[in-house]
């Protein structure tokens, strides 16, 4: 089939599906009341005063079928509500706080699967070994760790080491070097755009509040990676061409790393996409209890606040996010593995 | 006619091949201190559960109003601050005065029914749902797991979070919310009457059904008809925490199952019995679902775990069980007015013990679960 | 003067350890293997043939262990016992001096990796020196030297020194400077090109650079047998390679290996169930049942000269036309209770009392014949 035809196939699979989800996410937003649903299609703060002529304008109190398509061309022209909690319009709220989860996923994603691969390597070859049980032990404790409870640990251990709460993106000191007019915003990403202001006061500190979060989110998810490397090592080591490596002299090492790795890493590179469901659910948690500034936090005080323009908002784009992912790991495993683009 | 001791025989003949599976995996689990761990753990918290009330005796003298839910956390004192740890409250009190010990011995109890209850009804609706899809295979096939993709293409907790939120107080059961599921099963129905070729007389009632109910359903929805209120219940907090939790989760079985029946579907065995002419109904449940799902039965039932952290991972939000219930995630929001400073450290009761119940519980189950699963995976077996 | 052989393995016994039990894998095997000849060896599904060659190899795949016995292989004019060797001393001669074709090609061949990786593979595991040298000369023999030329001779030089030097192990994991690389492939590649015209493929530079997926079962089945042959091993083991191949395919792979032997001078094992096959190729021929080798002799004397009953049995049930289906009455014994005595007494129609108590001994009967069996006894 050759990888362009499956690409497009793989496309066109994905939109029924994204058809169904905005069928699933209206009938969710049914759910909720017609007084709080008109937040939905609030545009400014004025309108915040006129919400009986909203519900009357989109028909809030009839019939869903009336109100589905003038819902649908809400969210096509980009209106999402407007969130108490932000003080804004949906969109520009969320694209304003991605950058900081975003500086977490960027550290968080390559070190959870840098640390899941070898980890799951040495669990598959020593099997039934002590560095399997100790490295099995490690990541299912890993996952079991409510991320709530690791963040709240970490913040007191590093209270009792260091004598400071470390919280928020920057401390307070930066914060006024980054709200200066001397300071220019590039990407948003407080380590990125440290270094081109050539601040490193600022990338430091930057990555100290960085750290903690980071660590939450990577000790979280290593487990799952760390789970299917070691079942698909294992899996590779029963295959008949290793026997073929060892029967033409190569060392084990070279046995394991250069013939059962790789076949191994294929299936984990759809697990990517998975994983970053997990972050991003993840991430709400961990925001929260460190004061995160990021998308993460918003969600979790919209929540917490019945913020309902907030939620549906969050919710639509992280499912956007999510099938995205999806879409792009599918075709990173059929150019990985030949095998794939004959199906 | 036939004795006890016979009827029990016969029962260990038929059932040998199960039988020594469950003998091996019990040696698999036997044989590695992590799944014995696991067992432990377990053990030790159902023990927990079956003693609370003489652990922590719910007394209605504690608090002014006779409380007779013992799931809700009594009040001990109106402190103003939290209390560390004494003989009387041994894991400390919170700052609206719930006392964290007995929150967390039935907060056991909660959890044990919150896993349980949505790893059950997740597996009963996805296994409906599988089951059928992969058997029956085609347009039905498609359609239900369009179903399943759309809401699979959601984070897990994000889209419970949308449904805890979304979720009205009191479930109102009117005509169209009861109308429009059922016309769409009996659509389903007719589909796959026209689709098996069956006797025209039934295609055409099924038909009529569907038609009546989608013409009534649509009046409904275009507001011709009004709406009848048919039942009303009020929903908990606790209530939507789980009916949002199930609503998540079925659909990750539900494609489980679908595969494992693919795969049964196209055994032998299963053409054989067409080939004898065997219902439907009697292929499924006779010879598929035996074979197919006593794995999953397993694996499903050791989810409670990661079940009872999304749950306390949505109590800590704040969007879970009521202030006062007796449940582990509950006890560490209360903490939320201390988290951004030193306090934290001081009040580290509320969060660190109730924490390390959760921590544990989901530890045990999850140990458990990874040596089960090491055991069921086909291509890692018998060494 | 006795030419010594190839192989010499007495008395192999080898266990898997499993759950179930213990399985009696190997039961005290005998073989040799001559110089230059094609020894075949047959047996149903399950007696012991592909663990046999295997542990030829030195290839024990856990949970089984060797617990006795000695396989002796005459290498390069030394005898060594390999049951008492090294895993590092093992190495070298795997691939080298004696080497294995098997039975499904593409599932043997790993499927990322062109066909090109895999049989310069071993090139470059035994034979790494010969084409640094190669290079070298190829190098030093270019007219026109540029300056990128000199300095490559001299990184060579280097390294036709010390071929495992830490420098070119490093540089060569270095993206862009790895380049220095690139005579030696052209060498490799040069013989991986030169093997497989050898084995009769009509496009040897596209099929280098195929996956495994993309040949057909034959073309597979060369490219295993051009990796097995890379390096002119002493001994060719060939477990079943043609099973799985349609039946023009395995007379021309078969008429392949009859032309290698002429030209290698080396020997070749010869697995298989096919008595057809054995009587084609093969020189000698040992039967295998149930873990041990009941039977020992050169083809046209076994054929004519059956000894052992199972033999007889396997001989008489070869269909023929116009006669009814002959088969072996009862079936293989577990191997994890084996019975006591013969592990043939149950099926066999010449069983005394004897075989039920006694392991028969392998011993010689006449000439390059050997039997295990109590009807030859003392």
């Amino acid at each position: 089939m050759g990888l362009r035809e499956y690409i497009i196939r793989r496309i066109i699979m994905i939109i029924p599906i994204i058809i169904g989800a905005v069928i699933l996410i209206f009938a969710v937003v049914q759910l909720i009341p017609p007084g709080s649903r008109a937040l939905l299609y609030v545009r400014t703060e004025r309108d915040l005063q006129f919400l009986d002529q909203i519900i009357k304008a989109h028909k809030l109190d009839a019939s869903p079928v009336e109100q589905f398509a003038d819902w649908l061309r809400q969210i096509l022209e980009g209106n999402f509500g407007w969130t108490r909690v932000g003080r804004g319009p949906v969109l520009n709220v969320m694209f304003a706080k991605w950058p900081a989860t975003i500086e977490i996923v960027m550290f968080a994603a390559p070190l959870t699967i840098i640390f899941g691969i070898i980890l799951g390597v040495i669990s598959a070859v020593h099997r039934d070994k002590l560095p399997d049980h100790i490295t099995r032990l490690i990541s299912i404790a890993g996952y079991s760790l409510p991320s709530f409870w690791l963040g709240l640990i970490l913040l007191s251990l590093t209270y009792v080491t260091t004598g400071t709460v470390i919280t928020g993106r920057v401390s307070n000191s930066v914060q006024n070097i980054v709200k200066s007019p001397a300071w220019h915003t590039y990407t948003g990403l407080y380590t990125i755009d440290g270094i081109i202001n050539g601040r490193f006061d600022v990338v430091l500190d930057a990555l100290k509040h960085l750290a903690l979060p980071v660590i939450v989110i990577t000790t979280i998810n290593m487990a799952g990676i760390i789970r299917l490397m070691r079942s698909s090592m294992l899996e590779a080591l029963t295959k008949n061409y290793i026997i073929t490596a060892k029967a033409k002299g190569l060392k084990n090492t070279k046995v394991i790393n250069k013939h059962a790795r790789r076949n191994a890493l294929i299936p984990v590179v759809t697990i990517a996409g998975l994983m970053v469901a997990g972050m991003l659910s993840g991430l709400v948690i961990t925001e929260t209890v460190f004061a995160f500034e990021g998308v993460g936090q918003w969600a979790a005080q919209c929540a917490t606040q019945l913020d309902i323009a907030g939620v549906i908002g969050f919710t639509i784009f992280t499912g956007l996010l999510f099938v995205i992912s999806n879409l792009i790991v599918d075709i990173l495993y059929a150019y990985i593995d030949p095998r794939i683009r004959l199906g | 006619m036939f004795s006890l001791r016979e009827r029990i025989q016969k029962w260990k003949k038929a059932h040998e091949a199960s039988i020594k599976e469950l003998k091996f995996i019990l040696f698999r689990i036997r044989k590695s201190p992590l799944s014995l761990l696991g067992t432990f753990i377990i053990a030790f918290y159902i023990i927990i559960a079956i003693l609370a009330p003489i652990l922590a005796p719910p007394q209605p003298s504690w608090d002014i109003f006779k409380n007779p839910n013992p799931f809700i956390i009594p009040d001990a004192y109106n402190s103003v601050d939290p209390t560390p740890p004494s003989p009387q409250h041994p894991f400390g009190i919170t700052v609206e005065g719930y006392d964290i010990y007995y929150g967390c011995i039935w907060g056991t109890i909660t959890a044990f029914r919150v896993g349980v209850m949505v790893v059950a009804l997740s597996l009963i609706i996805g296994l409906a749902v599988g089951i059928i899809a992969g058997y029956y295979g085609g347009l039905v096939d498609e359609i239900l797991m369009r179903f399943t993709d759309i809401i699979i293409c959601f984070p897990g907790l994000i889209l419970a979070m949308a449904f805890v939120v979304a979720l009205p107080p009191a479930l109102t059961l009117d005509a169209p919310t009861i109308l429009i599921p059922i016309t769409v099963v009996i659509a389903l129905i007719t589909l796959l009457q026209f689709l098996k070729r069956t006797s025209k007389r039934r295609a055409i009632i099924y038909l009529a059904i569907t038609l009546v109910l989608a013409v009534v359903s649509a009046l409904i929805l275009l507001g011709i008809v009004p709406k009848i209120n048919v039942v009303q219940t009020p929903l908990t907090r606790l209530d939507k925490v789980l009916i949002a939790l199930i609503l998540v989760g079925w659909p990750g079985y539900a494609r489980v199952i679908r595969g494992e029946v693919l795969r049964a579907r196209s055994e032998d065995y299963v053409e054989a019995a067409k080939a004898i002419g065997a219902s439907d109904s009697r292929i499924i449940f006779k010879h598929i679902v035996p074979n197919t799902i006593y794995p999953i039965l397993i694996l499903a039932s050791l989810d409670i775990g990661s079940i009872v952290l999304t749950a306390a991972a949505l109590s800590f939000l704040g969007i879970g069980a009521e202030p006062s219930y007796a449940d582990w995630g509950q006890l560490v929001q209360k903490c939320e007015p201390y988290m951004l400073g030193v306090d934290i450290v001081r009040y580290w009761y509320i969060w660190l013990i109730p924490g390390a119940f959760i921590f544990i519980f989901g530890l045990g189950w999850n140990l458990l679960g990874d040596a089960i699963r090491d055991v069921l995976d086909p291509t890692l077996r018998r060494r | 003067m006795e030419i010594e052989n190839i192989v010499d393995v007495e008395n192999l016994v080898l266990r898997f350890y499993t759950y179930e039990g213990i399985v009696e894998a190997l039961d005290g095997v005998n073989l040799h293997i001559k110089p230059n000849e094609i020894l075949g060896v047959v047996g149903e599904t399950g007696c012991g043939k592909s663990v046999t060659s295997l542990a030829i190899l030195g290839i024990v795949m856990p949970p089984g262990r060797i617990e006795n016995g000695k396989i002796i292989i005459n290498v390069n004019g030394k005898q060594i016992d390999i049951l008492k060797l090294h895993e590092e001393a093992i190495r070298k001669i795997r691939g080298k001096d004696i080497s294995m074709v098997f039975q499904e090609p593409r599932a043997y061949l790993n499927p990322v990796y062109t066909v090109f990786d895999q049989i310069s593979e071993v090139l470059i595991e035994h034979r790494k020196q010969e084409f640094i040298n190669r290079a070298l000369q190829t190098l030093k023999n270019q007219p026109k030297k540029s300056t990128i030329t000199n300095f490559y001779i001299s990184i060579y030089e280097k390294w036709s020194k010390n071929p495992n030097s830490l420098l070119i192990r490093f540089l060569s994991k270095i993206p862009m400077l790895r380049r220095f690389q690139n005579p030696f492939k052209k060498e490799l590649r040069k013989e991986v090109v030169q093997l497989l015209k050898s084995l009769g493929m009509a496009d040897p530079e596209r099929v280098a650079d195929s996956y495994p997926h993309e040949l057909s079962g034959g073309m597979a089945q060369r490219v295993v047998i051009a990796m097995a042959l890379a390096c002119n091993p002493t001994l060719l083991i060939c477990d079943e390679p043609t099973t799985n191949l349609d039946v023009t395919v395995q007379a021309q792979i078969l008429e392949l290996i009859r032309a290698l032997r002429a030209k290698f001078k080396s020997s070749i094992l010869y697995i298989t169930h096919d008595l057809g096959v054995i009587a084609e190729l093969c020189e000698r021929v040992a039967v295998m049942y149930a873990g041990n080798v009941v039977e020992l002799a050169p083809v046209i004397e076994l054929f004519k000269n059956p000894l052992h009953p199972y033999t007889r049995a396997l001989l008489e049930s070869i269909p023929r036309p116009g006669q009814p289906f002959k088969s072996i009455p009862g079936i293989v014994p577990s191997l994890i209770n084996p019975p006591k005595g013969c592990r043939f007494n149950e099926r066999c129609n010449y069983a005394m009392d004897i075989c039920y108590k006694i392991k028969p001994k392998f011993i010689k009967v006449k000439e390059d014949h050997f039997v295990a069996c109590h009807l030859y006894g003392e």
